[in-house]
C-alpha cells in the first residue's frame, strides 16, 4: 500500500540544512493500523506530509498503492491525494461557515461525482461516524469530538485507500478522545489502512504496529498485542 | 459544468461572508472604472468617424492662394475666395463638390399668425452638399436651381415653424423675402460636424436651414464664421470679386486617380495664380480626408487627452489597491486554500475558483461603474457644455464598461491568486 525507500527530506536556509527525514524506510500493507510516535521535531509530521503528498521529498522512492509518486505533476498529485488519501487533522480543519453536509462534500466535489453519488457517500460516511442527523449543523454547534468525527467522515467519504491522521485526539478531552479512537479502530477492523501520528504512548500501545521516529529515521518498529477497549479505558 | 456552478456558489458565499471587504474592493474598482468610462464617453464622441462609409473619400480642400507676403502664409488655407471656390466647382473630376459658409437668419412661416421670428443657423451651400454629406431627407429633396429662392430646413426648425408636418411647398419669410421649402431633413446629429470642424465648431448642432449660396450672397446674408480679407467689403454680396477668404470646399473623390487628377487640377490653378503674380509661395495645396481634417483641427480636445491619461493612472492605482486588499484576503483565507489543496484541489482548480470569483466581482463592479460613470459624465459635461447633447452612455460603451470591469477585477486578483494557488500546503494546515 505504502512503500518508502531511503526517503530524505532536507529543509534549507541560507546557512542551515536540516535533515527532517533521512534514509527513511517504511512499508505499510493494506488493512494495517500504524502508530507513528516520536519526540517533537523528530520528523513525524514531515513523514506524514510526504506520505500525504502535501510535501515533496529530496531523495529515495515512494510508491502509493502501486503508483511511483516521484515526478508527478501537480494535477496528478492532487488527483492521487483526492482519490487515495483521507486526512484527519488535529484541528479538524472544518470550514466554520459551511454546514456539516457541505464540509463532507468538499473532496467529493473535486472528484467530480454527480450530486446523487455525492449525497449517497456523504450520508453513508456520516452514518458511519454516527452523525447522520446533524447534516445541517454548523461545526460550531458540535462538540470537539463530534467535529473530529465529521472530519473523519470527510476523510472517509471518498473511500480512500489510506487514512492519515495527525494527532487526531490532540485537541480532545479523554472521553472524546476515546470515542474517536474507538471509531478509528472500528474503521481499521472494517478494512481501512490507517497511519496515525500520536504523542500519546497509551494510544500507541493500543495499536498493533508502532513506528518510532527519532532524528528523521525510524528507530523502532514494534509489534504490540493491542490492548482491549476495556484496557484503554 | 457542475464544477462551474460550485465555483459560482462558493464565490457568492465568499462575497456574502466578507461583505464589507468586497464592498470596499468593488467601490475602489468601480470609482476607477467610472472615471475612465465618463472620459471614454466624451473621447468616443470626439474621435468618432462622422461618415464612416466614405470618410476616406471626402476631402477638405486647402489651397495656396493668399496674396499677402507679410508673415508666414505659405500654409494652404481652408478658407477660399469666391473665385477659387468657383474654380473648384467648375471641375468635373470630383464625384461631388460643395462650397459653403455659415450664416444666421431670422425666419417665420408665412402662414403663421404670429409675427415672431426664429433664429436659424444657416448653411449657404450648393446642391451637392446633401449628396456629399448623406444628409437624410424626411420630405422632399434638395433645390435644383442654385439661384432659386428655395431652402431645405432641418427637423428642429420644421418643428418650430410647422409643428413637424410635411412642410414641403410651404413658404417662409427671411429678411422680407419669400423662400419655398423644397426639403425637410430628418433629425440629423452629425458628430463631429466634419464640414465645419474649424473654429471649434465641430460639435455644433447641424444647421437649421440650408440655402443656395448664390441666393445667400445676393441677399447679403452675413458671414458667421472665420473670414480673412486683404480688402474692405461691406456685405457678403461684395465678396465675389474681392480677396475675401471665407468659403470652405469639400470634394468627394472616390478613386486614387480622381484624387491625383484633382490635386493636379488645384496645383495648376495655384501655379497660374503665382505666375500671374497673385502670390509668391511654393505650391502646397492639400486634400485632407475627413479623419485627417478632424485631427488637424484638434477635434479631440487636449484637455480630454490629458484627462484620459490621468484616469488611466487613477485606474491603475485602484487596481493596485484592490490587489493589495485581495492579497490580504487570500492571506487570511490561506487555511481554507490549504485545506482544499490537501483534500484534492489542484493549483489550477484553486486558480479557476478565484478567477470565477473575480469575474463575479467584476460583473457587480460593472453595474456600479456604469451608474457612477453616468453621474461623472454629467458632471464632466459642465467642462464641455458643447458635448452635452451628444456624449452619452450608449450600448457600446456599457459593454466596454462591463469588459473593463471584469478585466480589471481579474487583473487585481491575478497576483494574489498566483500566490494563493502556489502556497505550501503543509504550512497552511495543521
Amino acid at each position: 500500500m505504502l512503500k518508502m525507500n531511503s526517503i530524505s527530506r532536507i529543509f534549507r536556509t541560507d546557512t542551515i540544512q536540516t535533515h527532517a527525514l533521512r534514509d527513511f524506510n517504511l512499508n505499510v500493507t493494506e488493512g494495517e493500523f500504524v502508530a507513528v510516535t516520536g519526540p517533537s521535531g523528530s520528523g513525524k509530521s514531515t513523514f506524514l506530509n510526504v506520505a500525504g503528498l502535501l510535501d515533496t521529498f529530496d531523495g529515495g522512492s515512494y510508491e502509493l498503492d502501486g503508483v511511483n509518486v516521484k515526478g508527478l505533476s501537480d494535477d496528478e498529485l492532487s488527483h492521487l491525494r483526492n482519490e487515495k488519501i483521507g486526512f484527519i487533522f488535529q484541528s479538524y480543519n472544518l470550514i466554520p461557515d459551511f454546514n456539516i453536509f457541505d464540509n463532507v462534500d468538499m473532496p467529493l466535489r473535486y472528484r467530480g461525482f454527480n450530486a446523487k453519488e455525492r449525497k449517497r457517500r456523504i450520508e453513508s460516511a456520516l452514518e458511519l461516524v454516527g452523525l447522520a442527523s446533524r447534516q445541517k449543523y454548523l461545526p460550531s454547534q458540535l462538540s470537539g469530538g463530534q467535529q473530529q468525527r465529521i472530519a473523519i467522515a470527510r476523510a472517509l467519504a471518498g473511500e480512500p485507500k489510506i487514512l492519515l491522521a495527525d494527532e487526531p485526539t490532540g485537541n480532545l478531552d479523554s472521553l472524546m478522545a476515546r470515542q474517536v479512537m474507538e471509531l478509528l479502530h472500528s474503521l481499521n477492523e472494517q478494512g481501512s489502512t490507517i497511519i496515525m501520528v500520536t504523542h500519546d504512548p497509551d494510544q500507541a500501545r493500543a495499536i498493533k504496529r508502532n513506528v518510532q521516529v527519532i532524528d528523521g529515521q525510524i528507530t523502532d518498529m514494534s509489534i504490540y498485542a493491542p490492548l482491549t477497549s476495556a484496557q484503554t479505558a | 459544468m457542475e464544477m462551474l456552478i460550485y465555483y459560482i456558489k462558493l464565490s457568492i458565499h465568499n462575497i456574502k461572508r466578507h461583505t464589507l471587504f468586497f464592498t470596499l474592493m468593488i467601490t475602489t474598482l468601480a470609482l476607477g472604472i467610472a472615471v475612465l468610462l465618463a472620459n471614454l464617453a466624451i473621447l468616443k464622441v470626439m474621435s468618432s468617424d462622422p461618415i464612416p462609409q466614405k470618410s476616406d473619400k471626402i476631402f477638405s480642400v486647402n489651397m495656396t492662394t493668399w496674396p499677402e507676403t507679410k508673415g508666414d502664409n505659405s500654409e494652404p488655407l481652408h478658407i477660399l475666395r469666391y473665385r477659387d471656390a468657383m474654380h473648384i466647382l467648375k471641375s468635373d473630376i470630383p464625384t461631388y463638390s460643395l462650397i459653403h459658409y455659415e450664416s444666421n437668419v431670422y425666419t417665420r412661416a408665412v402662414e403663421s399668425k404670429s409675427l415672431s421670428r426664429f433664429g436659424a443657423t444657416t448653411r449657404a451651400t450648393t446642391q451637392a452638399f446633401f449628396q456629399l454629406t448623406n444628409a437624410p431627407f424626411e420630405y422632399g429633396q434638395s433645390w435644383e436651381n442654385e439661384n432659386a429662392f428655395e431652402v431645405v430646413i432641418g427637423a428642429d426648425l420644421n418643428q418650430k415653424l410647422f409643428g413637424g408636418i410635411n412642410s414641403v411647398g410651404k413658404n417662409i419669410e427671411i429678411d422680407n423675402k419669400l423662400f419655398r421649402i423644397v426639403g425637410v431633413l430628418k433629425p440629423w446629429h452629425l458628430k463631429p460636424l466634419f464640414y465645419h470642424a474649424s473654429e471649434r465648431r465641430a460639435f455644433n448642432k447641424t444647421d437649421d436651414l440650408f440655402a443656395p449660396i448664390e441666393v445667400a450672397l445676393d441677399n447679403s446674408w452675413g458671414i458667421g464664421a472665420r473670414a480673412s480679407s486683404t480688402e474692405m467689403y461691406n456685405a457678403s454680396s461684395e465678396t465675389r470679386e474681392k480677396n475675401v477668404f471665407y468659403l470652405q470646399a469639400f470634394v468627394q473623390l472616390d478613386t486614387q486617380q480622381q484624387k491625383t487628377e484633382f490635386q493636379n487640377y488645384l496645383d495648376s490653378y495655384s501655379q497660374s495664380l503665382k505666375d500671374a503674380g497673385e502670390h509668391p509661395f511654393d505650391i502646397n495645396n492639400k486634400l485632407y480626408n475627413v479623419n485627417e481634417w478632424l485631427t488637424k483641427n484638434k477635434v479631440v480636445d487636449d484637455k480630454i487627452l490629458a484627462f484620459a491619461l490621468a484616469t488611466l493612472l487613477f485606474l491603475a492605482v485602484c487596481i493596485f489597491n484592490a490587489s493589495s486588499l485581495l492579497l490580504a484576503r487570500y492571506h487570511s483565507a490561506k487555511f481554507e486554500t490549504g485545506l482544499r489543496r490537501a483534500i484534492g484541489a489542484s493549483k489550477k482548480q484553486i486558480f479557476l475558483q478565484g478567477s470565477i470569483e473575480s469575474i463575479i466581482i467584476g460583473t457587480i463592479c460593472a453595474f456600479f461603474s456604469i451608474v457612477i460613470g453616468w453621474i461623472f459624465l454629467k458632471l464632466s459635461l459642465s467642462l464641455f457644455p458643447y458635448l452635452t447633447d451628444i456624449a452619452n452612455f450608449d450600448m457600446q460603451l456599457m459593454i466596454m464598461g462591463i469588459c473593463i470591469a471584469i478585466a480589471t477585477s481579474f487583473i487585481s486578483a491575478l497576483y494574489p491568486l498566483i500566490r494563493a494557488s502556489n502556497s505550501n500546503i503543509s504550512s497552511e494546515i495543521k
